[in-house]
C-alpha cells in the first residue's frame, strides 16, 4: 500500500510499504477513505518530537471502511463505515474505565520510554513517535486499528466524510479544551491559536454559552474564519497589539474567565522573549516555546481557569508559577480522551448544531502529502486544514 | 507497610575530614604556585629553576585535587587522587635526596609530614568507599495495578507469569478505591558491571522484569500481549506494517 512516511526533519515521503495485518484478536483493518494532516503532525515534521524512526508511517486522524476483523471483535462488521480516535485504548484498565482513554495503561508497548521522560506513560497513539507505542499511522491506504471493538465509532451514511472525519481528533480536542475551561453562560473566553483546534474550541465555547469569545492569532485569514465561521466575538492579532493590554481592555480590566492555549510547543511571538525561547529551543536546552501559555496565565482573571490543549513535549522555562499560585488560577490540560466526546459530538453534527467541515481549506490525493506538509508548515495559500484521500 | 525512607548517610565525620583535606590542598597548592622558592628551602631542597617549575606544577595538581573534593565531598575518588599525589610527592623527595645540596634534616621532616598526610588520605578514602557501598540498595521494587480482584490476580499470576516469580519476591494487595490489585515484584539489583553490560546489550535485568510485569498485566486484563507495528521486532524498527503482502 501507499503510506506517508517520516524520513527526517522536513522530509516526508509517500512510500510503498506492506499492508497491515491483524496482530491482536481485537484488531480491525480499515480501508482509509479520508485522512488529514494535523497541526501536531507539524511538530514531527519540524523535528521536535523525540523517538521518531526513519520509515515511520505518520498520521493520526482517519476514517474508512472495515475490511478485516480480529476474532474477538463481535460488534463490528466488514463494510462498516467508522471514524477512529487517535488514542489507542483497551477499555478495561482503570484509566479507561474512568474515561481517561488517552492514559490507557495497556496500549503503549513502549511505556517505559515515556516513564523515563514524563514520570508515567500515555496511551498508544497512531503515527506519533515510538514513545507513544510505535504504531503505524493513518496517512495511508490501510490502517490496523487495535481494540477496534471499543475504539471505532460507526457513522451514518447520510453524513459525509468531511462532516465526521474530525471526530477522530481536532473536534473533540477543541471541545475538550472548552470543557476543561469550565465555561458557563456569560463567561468571557480567550483562545490562543486560531488553527483548526482553536476554531473548534471557539465553536465549542459558543455552544456552551460563552458570552464573549476572543480569538488570538497572527494570521488574518485564521482570525477572519474565527469571527465569521467559528463564533468569535472579538479578534486580536498579536503582531499588531499587546495581548495582555488588549484583553484587559476587552474585559473591563478583569481578564478572561477562561483562557485556552491551543498553540503548544511552537508558539510564535515577538521581541526578546521570543528570541530567547527560540534560541534555547534550537540549542535543545528547552524543548518547548511556551509563549502562549505564559500569556494565558498572565492574562487570566483571578480565580480563572487556564486550559492547555496545545501539544507540549518536555520542559519549559520561565513558567509564571507566582501568577498561577498567588492569583488562584486553575491549570488543566491533557491529551483529549477522544472516545468520551465522539458520540455526543456526532449527535450535535446530526442535529445541525455544527458542521465541522468549515475548517477544510484544501483537499488532496494522499500521494501529494509531502506538498501538503510544505504548504501547511508555511501557511501557504491560506491553508487551514488539509484533507487527504488515498 | 512499605517504607521508602532515606537511608542515614552516617558519613558526616568522614565528609568533614574530606573537606579538611581539600582545604589542605588549597593551602599547599597556593603556597607551591605563589612561593615555590620559599617552600623549596622549607623542605630542604635547593630552589633552582627546575625545582621551582616542578613545585608550581605540584601546586596546580593540588588545586585540581581540591576542586574534585569540593565538587564531590562524599565520593572516594577525589580523595584517592590525593593518595596518588602523595606518592608523587614522596618520589620527588626521594629523587631530591640524591643531591648533595640538600638539607637532610629538613627533608626527613618533609617526608614524615607527607607520610602523615598519606595516612589521613588513605583513612578518608577507605571510609568514604565503605559508606558509599552501604548506600547502594540491594533490591529494586517495581509495581503495577491490575484491575481485577486479588484472588483472581493471584490465581492468574501462576498461569501467566512464567519464570517471573523466580526472579524475585512477589506480593499482592488490594488497591484502594476498588481499583483491583497492586502487584509488587522485588528483584535483586545486579552489580554495577552486570548492570552496565545489560544496558549496553539491551539486556537490562530491571527493564526486562518491568516489561514482563506489564505483559502479565496485559494478559490478565486484556487477555493477550498488546503489539504495535514496531514492538513485534527486536530493537528499534520503523512503525510500519511488516507483513509481506499486498491487498
Amino acid at each position: 500500500m501507499l503510506a506517508n512516511c517520516w524520513h527526517g526533519k522536513k522530509d516526508v515521503r509517500v512510500d510503498r510499504v506492506p499492508d497491515p495485518a491483524i496482530l491482536n484478536s481485537r484488531d480491525a483493518i480499515v480501508k482509509i477513505t479520508s485522512t488529514t494532516i494535523c497541526g501536531s503532525d507539524l511538530h514531527l515534521y519540524n523535528g521536535f518530537i523525540p523517538t521518531m524512526e526513519k520509515g515511520d508511517v505518520i498520521g493520526h486522524e482517519f476514517m474508512g471502511e472495515i475490511v478485516e476483523l480480529g476474532k474477538n471483535v463481535t460488534n463490528l462488521a466488514i463494510g462498516d463505515r467508522v471514524v477512529i480516535p487517535f488514542n489507542i485504548f483497551c477499555g478495561v484498565c482503570n484509566n479507561c474505565q474512568a474515561g481517561l482513554s488517552a492514559a490507557c495503561e495497556n496500549s503503549n508497548p513502549n511505556a517505559y520510554i515515556q516513564e523515563k521522560m514524563m514520570g508515567h506513560a500515555t496511551s498508544g497513539f497512531y503515527g506519533y513517535s515510538h514513545m507513544t507505542g510505535g504504531f503505524a499511522g493513518g496517512q495511508a491506504e490501510y490502517a490496523r486499528v487495535p481494540f477496534a471493538d471499543v475504539a471505532a465509532l460507526k457513522v451514518p451514511d447520510h453524513l459525509t466524510d468531511e462532516q465526521v472525519l474530525f471526530l477522530s481528533d481536532i473536534f473533540p480536542t477543541g471541545y475538550f479544551g472548552a470543557d476543561l475551561a469550565e465555561i458557563k453562560p456569560g463567561h468571557v473566553v480567550a483562545v490562543w491559536g486560531a488553527g483548526p483546534v482553536g476554531q473548534f474550541s471557539i465553536a465549542s465555547a459558543r455552544m456552551m454559552g460563552a458570552e464573549r469569545i476572543i480569538a488570538i492569532d497572527r494570521f488574518p485569514y485564521r482570525l477572519r474564519m474565527a469571527a465569521e465561521r467559528a463564533g468569535a466575538t472579538d479578534i486580536i492579532n498579536y503582531e499588531e497589539v499587546n495581548v495582555l493590554e488588549a484583553l484587559k481592555e476587552l474585559t473591563g480590566g478583569r481578564g478572561p474567565d477562561a483562557c485556552i492555549d491551543a498553540v503548544g510547543m511552537e508558539a510564535h511571538g515577538h521581541g526578546a522573549q521570543f528570541a530567547y525561547d527560540r534560541a534555547k529551543q534550537m540549542a535543545r536546552i528547552e524543548l518547548d516555546r511556551p509563549i502562549a501559555l505564559r500569556e494565558a496565565i498572565m492574562s487570566c482573571k483571578n480565580g480563572g481557569v487556564v486550559s492547555v490543549i496545545g501539544v507540549y513535549g518536555g520542559f519549559i522555562d520561565k513558567f509564571p508559577m507566582g501568577a498561577l499560585m498567588n492569583r488562584g488560577l486553575t491549570l488543566r490540560s491533557g491529551q483529549c480522551h477522544v472516545k468520551r466526546y465522539m458520540q455526543p459530538l456526532l449527535e450535535r453534527i446530526e442535529r445541525g448544531d455544527i458542521d465541522p467541515s468549515f475548517v477544510i481549506s484544501h483537499t488532496m490525493n494522499l500521494s501529494d502529502a509531502p506538498k501538503g506538509y510544505d504548504m501547511f508548515v508555511h501557511k501557504a495559500d491560506e491553508s487551514m486544514k488539509i484533507v487527504l484521500h488515498p | 507497610m512499605d517504607t521508602h525512607q532515606t537511608r542515614e548517610r552516617g558519613d558526616g565525620k568522614v565528609g568533614t575530614l574530606s573537606k579538611g583535606l581539600g582545604w589542605l590542598s588549597v593551602g599547599l597548592g597556593v603556597a607551591e604556585m605563589a612561593a615555590p622558592a620559599a617552600l623549596a628551602r622549607l623542605i630542604g631542597v635547593q630552589p633552582d629553576r627546575r625545582t621551582r617549575t616542578t613545585l608550581r606544577l605540584f601546586g596546580a595538581r593540588e588545586i585540581a585535587h581540591a576542586i574534585g573534593i569540593f565538587a564531590k565531598p562524599r565520593q572516594p575518588m577525589p580523595v584517592w587522587s590525593r593518595v596518588l599525589g602523595d606518592a608523587i610527592d614522596l618520589s620527588f623527595l626521594a629523587w631530591a635526596m640524591k643531591s648533595k645540596r640538600t638539607n637532610t634534616e629538613r627533608m626527613v621532616g618533609a617526608v614524615v609530614a607527607v607520610l602523615g598526610v598519606t595516612v589521613l588520605d588513605v583513612f578518608a578514602g577507605t571510609s568514604l568507599q565503605r559508606t558509599g557501598r552501604v548506600q547502594r540498595p540491594h533490591t529494586k521494587k517495581m509495581s503495577v495495578t491490575i484491575n481485577r480482584p486479588l484472588q483472581e490476580v493471584s490465581q492468574r499470576w501462576r498461569e501467566v507469569a512464567g519464570d517471573l516469580s523466580s526472579k524475585g519476591q512477589v506480593t499482592f494487595r488490594t488497591a484502594p478505591g476498588g481499583r483491583g490489585t497492586e502487584v509488587s515484584l522485588e528483584i535483586p539489583t545486579p552489580g554495577r558491571l552486570k548492570m552496565a553490560a545489560g544496558r549496553l546489550l539491551h539486556n537490562d535485568a530491571e527493564q526486562m522484569a518491568d516489561g514482563d510485569l506489564r505483559k502479565v498485566k496485559q494478559l490478565i486484563e486484556v487477555g493477550e500481549i498488546v503489539h504495535s507495528d514496531s514492538s513485534i521486532h527486536r530493537g528499534m524498527h520503523a512503525a510500519q506494517p511488516s507483513a509481506r503482502k499486498e491487498r
